[in-house]
Formats: structure tokens, C-alpha cells, sequence
């Protein structure tokens, strides 16, 4: 564990925010109103809920192990050879995340502002341009995400105040029109919005004053649940849940169709996808670096700076991988999603269930 | 190393002069003193540094008259000798005894003077530091409207005196070090003992005593030999010219350096809070002084931005603009045979180049130079259709810009963001221009500071600390009764909360 490496609690909410906050935000709305209709908020705050105790857990692995970090936890606890495999997983997520996150981003650049430019530039460009700052480590990953901390504030007021004059709040209602089943599987859909959070397993170790983590970290994921409770209720309002469901994109629907008479700028879609770059790039800084470190700790490396040059291609390749757009959202991102569900929740569990026992057998 | 002074005048004398052989600026002054046992004495000095006035009127002339000194008693001639040579021959404020050639050395050729005298093994160094200065004058570089108007100059000594009579307090330490093996530059460090962060301070005197190079010819020198990362285009210490900036940050619990033969003294740790930062901001109502941070802000993105989005707009995004503009846009380009981007290009870098001429020339070529460049460039290259009207407008907007921007150096580095930018837009257009901002962005969240965060308070140390509130905008005097956290001061109170009238 490096001494050096120092995060604020402050650091750790602006890391949660910008890390889970990217591609997601802008097929929120679609993802619901498929499954939970009009009442989709209600998953994404049975969602956000959820999220608590994967905190709470994730604090108390290193709760159980203070003063180390999530590689020499989880050797201690599962020993060598079975952490490699866990390692291995937890690395295959996070660059197929990175992969989905790139490749939908070099999708939407291309049709809303690069249409004449190879989509195979766009995505190239991106990796390299995020890996300058993932060579550093996590504290300077989690400036940079507090940095773009008010800037995804911003990007949600300005959706909602876009949204505002064409709203019709009565396309919420009627409320409470969902089955069990179908609550269930809207929350676990928008389960995988909220990924992103476990990447504080690289942060934890490090903040220095421990007994705000989890203050922190529930104010970060009430500050998610709100912007995406909001961009849900503003789109459902704005469009009817008809065209919500047809609409993969709807927030972007929503700043296209935008038209306020006397204003400088008429089509805002660009402005708004352009700062959603940024928003993008928080994601995918702190994935990245994750992806780097792990693979510094498979080969057992000081550094993980080379990794994560070596990285580009591989990174470039995966999101080249799918032929289409369509092909992305299906087959990748189920890939992706099963890959989560191993990595956020179930190997964090298995660490924390064997390291308690042992801690108690060695008491 | 290790000639120490010996008891023969004559052995003395010859080394000395060994030593400044050819140096012809040096001064020997023998005299002989004493009534009947006459005692031979000289003095050494260099012409020019020394003030002769001071060593004839204070030393020479007080030794003169009072020759008839009566030395009998041989055995304890050298105490003797000495005391009445300290107590009645010389009269200036600063004597000390020296036997190692090494620091005499170093003393004469810092302007003091040394005496030898016959059978004495010690010189004696009299402090006649006088040389010709320039006189203390308003900063050229920072000048204020409502605020003190002096800056400092060239000497050391003059430029810690500055600061001292802002800083009245047991506290406040001016640390003597030299630097250079050839040139031996007095470099002072100044900090606030029981304010300074000890890490930040034990920092900056390691990095002081790590440079091993021959000569410190100004303090620029010295801030890129001691800064954290050479090859930022970001200048990780604060420069300065005014005193009072340099006592506002000590107060701050920073750590200043001022470097002799240079008008700039250094601030550290810098942030890029600290940079945008002017002194006049806190000599002007809090309302006023809030709004011109904001405009500077706004200004950093006029100097990047502009030409970049032209480029980006008129290339690959016209859609974003509503009709009218378009068509006034294309209106005016219609006659410009070339890419957005060469002419975006070509139009800053003629403008750099006439900056460039207008600031090393002064005087009436100097206006000159802007009415060739403001005329001719402007004026008729629009006539003549190679350039936009609108390019000309955005070109004078982003100089103007950058004159906005308190640091000259921060300005600096943003002005050659703004090429970048203009190249990333040409290949990439918005999308580019935002992979640009990605980058500057990355570069200024890694930069460091003596272990500060660069992108203090913004996103680094300060943000609970409330450092925003004289950071982003200026909040009333009674309310910054804190210190700004990011530099870690011991003691961050200095004010009573709720002063009343």
C-alpha cells in the first residue's frame, strides 16, 4: 500500500458520482419505461437503496483488514492462486465495461457530431486521451472526478431546465401499475446504471478520515438516485411513455427537439453531447486505471504504467468488436452485465464472508 | 579550502593577491599605525561594491587620528592590538573575525571589507556593503489602482527590508542561503514560523540544497530548478514584484524566496486558485473584486476557446448555430480561400509575433508596431478577403483575453493550449476540442506543488476548507477569518469571528 496516496472524503463522493454517472444517464429512461412503465422511479430509488448495503459491505472488508489495500486483502483472505482467478474476473469486467463505455460513446459522437469522421478515430482518440491521466494514481483519479463532480451536476440542471417548457407532468400518472415481477426485473436492470461503484474499492484504503466513507458515499449515491429520478420523471413528462419506449436515447431526443425562440444557440444537442464527453471521460478514467492496476498486480509489477499503455489496443479492439450499434447493446453489454453482477457483488461477498471467518478462527 | 590568516602581513597580503590576481577592481589600502612600535594594517576591498565613503570616513580616518596608540607590552599584543582596533580604531556597526579564506573571500567579493594587520592571525570583515541600486519603484509588471506602489528591486537586502516592515512579528524568519558555485547568489527564505506548514518548508529547503549548478542569474532559474514537474507548460510557483503579495502569502502560511539580482521574489506552494489571484482583488470591495475573479475565469476560456470553436463551428458543426449567424458566417468567408483552421492559425500566429516585437521594443517604434499590426494586418488583410471579419475579432478578443489573466506565465501556457486546441479542432471539431479540454483537464488534476495539489481549491486540498470563497469570488474581509486550507497553515484562524465596529 502506498503511504503517499491521500483522498478526502469529499474526493471519495465526487469518485462514486463520476465513476457511476456516464453512459448511463442518457438511456435511463428508456431502460424503465420498457420494463416499469411510468413507474420507473420507483426502481431507481429501490435501486439507489440497494446500493447501501454494497457500501456498507465494501466498507467493512477493509474495515476487517485496516491499513491494507483490496490486493493484499484479497490474497489474505483467499490466498494466491484463487485471488489470481478473482483478479482475472474483476479485470475482464472492467475492460469490458470500458469497451461498452468507449464503443457507445464513439456511436453517439458519430451520429450527433462527427458524421463524416471513422468511428475507429473517434474511439481510438478517446482511449489515448484517458490514458494520460490513468498512468497516475487513484488520488489524482479522484481529483479529476471531483472535478467533473459539478460539471455532471450541471449537465443533469441543464437536461431538466431544457426539458421544463415542453413538460406535461400528467404522463406520470397513473402511479403504483407494476407487478412484482416486473419491479424486480426493472430494478435489476437499472441495477447496472449504478455500476461503477465498486471502483471506490481502489479509494477506501487510502481516505483519510475513515468514518466519513460511509457518510460520503450514501450522500454520493443519494446524489445519483436524484439526477436519475429526475431525468426520468423530465423525460417521461416530456415525451409519453409510448415514445419513451421506442426512444433508446430519449434524453438526447429531448435537447435535439429543443427550440427556445430567441436564443443564441438553436441546437444545443451538440453543446450537450460535447460536454458529455466529460462526463464520459470520469467514467472511464477511474475503469481504466482499475484495469491498469490489476493487471500490475497479476504480473506483479511496481508500476502500472506501461499496462496501461499496453492496454490501448487491447481496449480498442474489444469495443471494435461488435459489427453494429445494435449488436453492441445486446451482445456486449450482456457480457458486460453478467460480468458485474460477479464482480460488484458476489466476489466483494465472498471476500468479506471468508475474511470474517478467518478473522474469527484466528481469534 | 583551509588557508587560514597568518601572523605575517607581507604572507597575507601575497596570498590575497595571488588569489585576485587580474582582478583589477580590487582595492589595498596599507597604513601604518601606532606611536613608536608602528603596526602595519591593510585594508582589502573591491571598487564599486564596498562603499569607500563608509571604510575612509569610519575606519581609515578614525585609525589615522588616533595613531598615537603605545603598544609596550608584546606578549598580550594580540588582544590587545585588537580591542583597541574594535573598540577605537574602527567605527562601523557590523565587525566580525574571520581566520578562514574561504569565507573571507566570499566576504570581499560580496562588497565587505577585510582588514589584516602584522602579527595578527584573524582578519577583520567590516560590513561596507554599497553599491549602486536602482531606487525602489512602482512594479512595472502589477500595477494596482488603489494599493502600495512600491516593488522590489534588485537588492536583497532592500527587497527583505520590504517585506519587513509588513511583517513586524519575532515570527517571521528570513533563512540565508547561497546558491551557485561560481556565482554564490544570496537566496533568502522567508516563511512564518508558527503559521508555515514544517513539511512544505523542509521541502523547499531540501529542494534549495539539492541544485548544484554554477550560476543563479535570476529567480526564474531558480523556480524551474526547485518546481515539481520541469516539463509543465504550467508554472508551478507564484513570481511576484509586489511586497505586499509577498507578506499576504506568508501570512498565508506560504514560503517565499527571494533571490539577490532579481525585482521577483517566488511564492510557494502556487495553485492555479493562487495564480488567478491579484493583489489588487483584496484592495477593492469585496463586490467589485468578486466579479473581476469571475471575469478572469471567463477570460482563461476566451484566451482557449474561441478561435478553437470558430474553427470547429465553421469545419464540421455549422448546424449548431442558428440561420442568421450561419449565413453571416459564411457571408463573411466567402472570399477566404483558405480552411478554417489555416486561417485561425496563421491569424493567432501573426498576432503572437506582433506581440512579441511590441514587448521587446518600447517607445514610439513600439507604437509603431501596433499600428502596422492593428492597421495593416487587421484592416486590410479583411479587405483584401483573406481573412473573416469575425477571425479578426476573435483574434484581438483572445489577446485580450490573455492580458486579463493575472500571471503572466499562466497566461503564457494557456496561449499555447490555444494552439492545440486549434489543431485538435481542425482534425476533430467539437469532439476534439473537448479531448483537448480532457487533456488540460488530466494535466492540471496531476500537477503538483511542493505536495499541494495544483488544482487546489478547485478539485485538490481547500474545498472544505471554504477556500473557495476567496478563490472563485472574494467574500468580505469579516468573513475570510480563516486561513486558506490548502497550504496547510498550523494555525488557521487570524481573526476574531464577528469583529464589531
Amino acid at each position: 500500500m502506498n503511504k503517499d496516496t491521500k483522498i478526502s472524503h469529499l474526493h471519495l463522493r465526487g469518485l462514486i458520482v463520476s465513476s457511476v454517472i456516464g453512459v448511463g444517464i442518457l438511456s435511463v429512461p428508456n431502460t424503465l419505461a420498457d420494463t416499469m412503465g411510468s413507474d420507473g422511479w420507483i426502481s431507481i430509488i429501490i435501486a439507489g437503496m440497494l446500493m447501501i448495503p454494497l457500501l456498507l459491505m465494501y466498507n467493512q472488508i477493509f474495515k476487517l483488514y485496516p491499513g491494507m489495500d483490496i490486493f493484499e486483502i484479497g490474497k489474505a483472505t483467499l490466498g494466491s492462486f484463487f485471488f489470481t482467478i478473482v483478479m482475472i474476473i474483476g479485470f475482464s469486467y472492467l475492460i469490458v465495461s470500458l469497451a461498452v463505455v468507449i464503443r457507445t460513446l464513439g456511436e453517439l459522437i458519430k451520429i450527433f457530431l462527427l458524421q463524416t469522421t471513422p468511428l475507429e478515430f473517434i474511439v481510438i482518440t478517446f482511449i489515448i486521451a484517458s490514458s494520460y491521466i490513468a498512468t497516475y494514481e487513484i488520488d489524482v483519479i479522484a481529483r479529476a472526478g471531483y472535478f467533473v463532480y459539478p460539471i455532471i451536476i450541471a449537465f443533469a440542471f441543464i437536461i431538466v431546465l431544457i426539458a421544463i417548457p415542453g413538460a406535461n407532468f400528467e404522463n406520470i400518472l397513473p402511479v403504483f401499475r407494476f407487478s412484482f415481477k416486473d419491479l424486480l426485473k426493472g430494478t435489476g436492470n437499472i441495477f447496472f446504471s449504478f455500476a461503477g461503484m465498486e471502483l471506490i474499492f481502489f479509494a477506501i484504503p487510502y481516505v483519510e478520515d475513515k468514518q466519513n466513507i460511509v457518510k460520503s458515499g450514501v450522500l454520493g449515491i443519494m446524489t445519483i438516485t436524484i439526477i436519475y429520478t429526475v431525468i426520468f420523471i423530465m423525460s417521461l413528462a416530456h415525451f409519453s411513455l409510448n415514445q419513451l419506449e421506442h426512444q433508446v436515447y430519449p434524453v438526447l431526443m429531448l435537447i435535439r427537439q429543443l427550440d427556445l425562440p430567441g436564443f443564441f444557440l438553436e441546437n444545443l444537442d451538440g453543446l450537450i453531447m460535447a460536454l458529455w464527453v466529460i462526463v464520459v471521460f470520469s467514467t472511464v478514467a477511474p475503469l481504466y486505471f482499475g484495469a491498469g492496476k490489476v493487471l500490475s498486480k497479476l504480473f506483479k509489477t511496481k508500476s502500472h504504467k506501461y499496462f496501461i499503455w499496453a492496454l490501448i489496443p487491447v481496449i480498442y479492439f474489444i469495443a471494435m468488436l461488435p459489427e453494429n450499434f445494435i449488436q453492441l447493446l445486446y451482445d456486449l453489454r450482456h457480457v458486460h452485465d453478467i460480468l458485474a453482477v460477479i464482480s460488484i457483488v458476489l466476489l466483494p461477498l465472498l471476500i468479506l464472508i471468508v475474511g470474517s471467518i478467518r478473522k474469527k478462527v484466528e481469534r | 579550502m583551509g588557508f587560514k590568516v597568518s601572523s605575517d602581513l607581507e604572507k597575507n597580503l601575497e596570498y590575497v593577491k595571488e588569489q585576485l590576481k587580474d582582478c583589477d577592481d580590487v582595492i589595498y589600502r596599507n597604513l601604518e599605525i601606532g606611536d613608536e612600535n608602528k603596526v602595519k594594517v591593510s585594508f582589502v576591498m573591491i571598487d564599486g561594491l564596498a562603499s569607500k565613503l563608509e571604510i575612509s570616513d569610519f575606519a581609515i580616518e578614525t585609525m589615522i587620528e588616533s595613531s598615537e596608540v603605545n603598544i609596550e607590552n608584546l606578549n598580550n599584543f594580540k588582544e590587545e592590538f585588537l580591542k583597541y582596533i574594535l573598540d577605537e580604531g574602527i567605527s562601523n556597526s557590523e565587525v566580525k573575525l574571520v581566520d578562514d579564506y574561504d569565507k573571507i573571500f566570499n566576504q570581499i567579493l560580496s562588497g565587505e571589507t577585510l582588514l589584516l594587520m602584522d602579527g595578527i592571525d584573524t582578519g577583520i570583515i567590516i560590513g561596507t556593503r554599497g553599491w549602486a541600486l536602482r531606487a525602489i519603484n512602482e512594479p512595472e509588471t502589477e500595477t494596482v489602482i488603489r494599493g502600495p506602489r512600491d516593488g522590489f528591486t534588485e537588492t536583497l537586502r532592500t527587497n527583505t527590508t520590504l517585506i519587513r516592515r509588513r511583517i513586524k512579528d519575532t515570527k517571521f524568519k528570513v533563512k540565508m542561503v547561497r546558491v551557485g558555485r561560481r556565482s554564490q547568489t544570496d537566496v533568502a527564505i522567508m516563511y512564518i514560523e508558527d503559521i508555515v506548514d514544517p513539511k512544505i518548508l523542509e521541502e523547499v529547503k531540501k529542494r534549495l540544497n539539492n541544485i548544484d549548478i554554477d550560476a543563479v542569474l535570476d529567480s526564474s532559474i531558480l523556480e524551474y530548478l526547485v518546481e515539481d514537474n520541469y516539463m509543465s507548460i504550467f508554472p508551478q510557483i507564484e513570481n511576484t514584484e509586489r511586497p505586499d503579495s509577498v507578506a499576504a502569502a506568508l501570512y498565508e502560511g506560504r514560503v517565499a524566496l527571494i533571490v539577490d539580482n532579481s525585482p521577483f521574489a517566488l511564492i510557494m506552494p502556487a495553485t492555479i486558485g493562487t495564480l488567478m489571484q491579484s493583489s489588487e482583488d483584496y484592495y477593492t470591495r469585496w463586490t467589485e473584486a468578486s466579479f473581476i475573479r469571475l471575469m478572469r475565469i471567463l477570460a482563461v476560456f476566451l484566451v482557449i476557446l474561441p478561435s478553437a470553436l470558430y474553427v470547429a463551428i465553421t469545419a464540421y458543426h455549422p448546424g449548431l448555430l442558428p440561420n442568421r449567424l450561419i449565413y453571416y458566417l459564411a457571408a463573411s468567408r466567402i472570399n477566404v480561400p483558405f480552411p478554417a483552421v489555416v486561417e485561425a492559425m496563421g491569424m493567432e500566429l501573426i498576432m503572437e509575433i506582433i506581440r512579441e516585437a511590441g514587448t521587446r521594443i518600447s517607445g514610439p517604434i513600439g507604437s509603431t508596431i501596433g499600428i502596422v499590426g492593428g492597421l495593416i494586418i487587421g484592416q486590410a488583410a479583411v479587405e483584401a478577403g483573406i481573412v473573416s471579419n469575425l477571425m479578426i475579432i476573435i483574434v484581438a478578443l483572445t489577446t485580450i483575453a490573455s492580458f486579463a489573466i493575472p500571471s503572466y506565465e499562466l497566461a503564457a501556457a494557456l496561449r499555447l493550449c490555444k494552439y492545440a486546441f486549434i489543431v485538435l479542432a481542425g482534425i476533430l471539431g467539437l469532439y476534439g476540442i473537448m479531448l483537448g479540454v480532457i487533456l488540460l483537464g488530466s494535466h492540471i488534476v496531476i500537477l503538483n506543488s511542493f505536495g499541494v495539489p495544483f488544482a487546489s481549491p478547485y478539485a485538490g486540498l481547500g474545498v472544505e476548507e471554504g477556500d473557495l470563497k476567496d478563490t472563485l469570488v472574494k467574500a468580505p474581509v469579516q468573513r475570510l477569518w480563516m486561513r486558506p486550507g490548502f497550504s496547510n497553515p498550523q494555525n488557521r484562524i487570524r481573526m476574531k469571528r464577528g469583529n464589531k465596529k
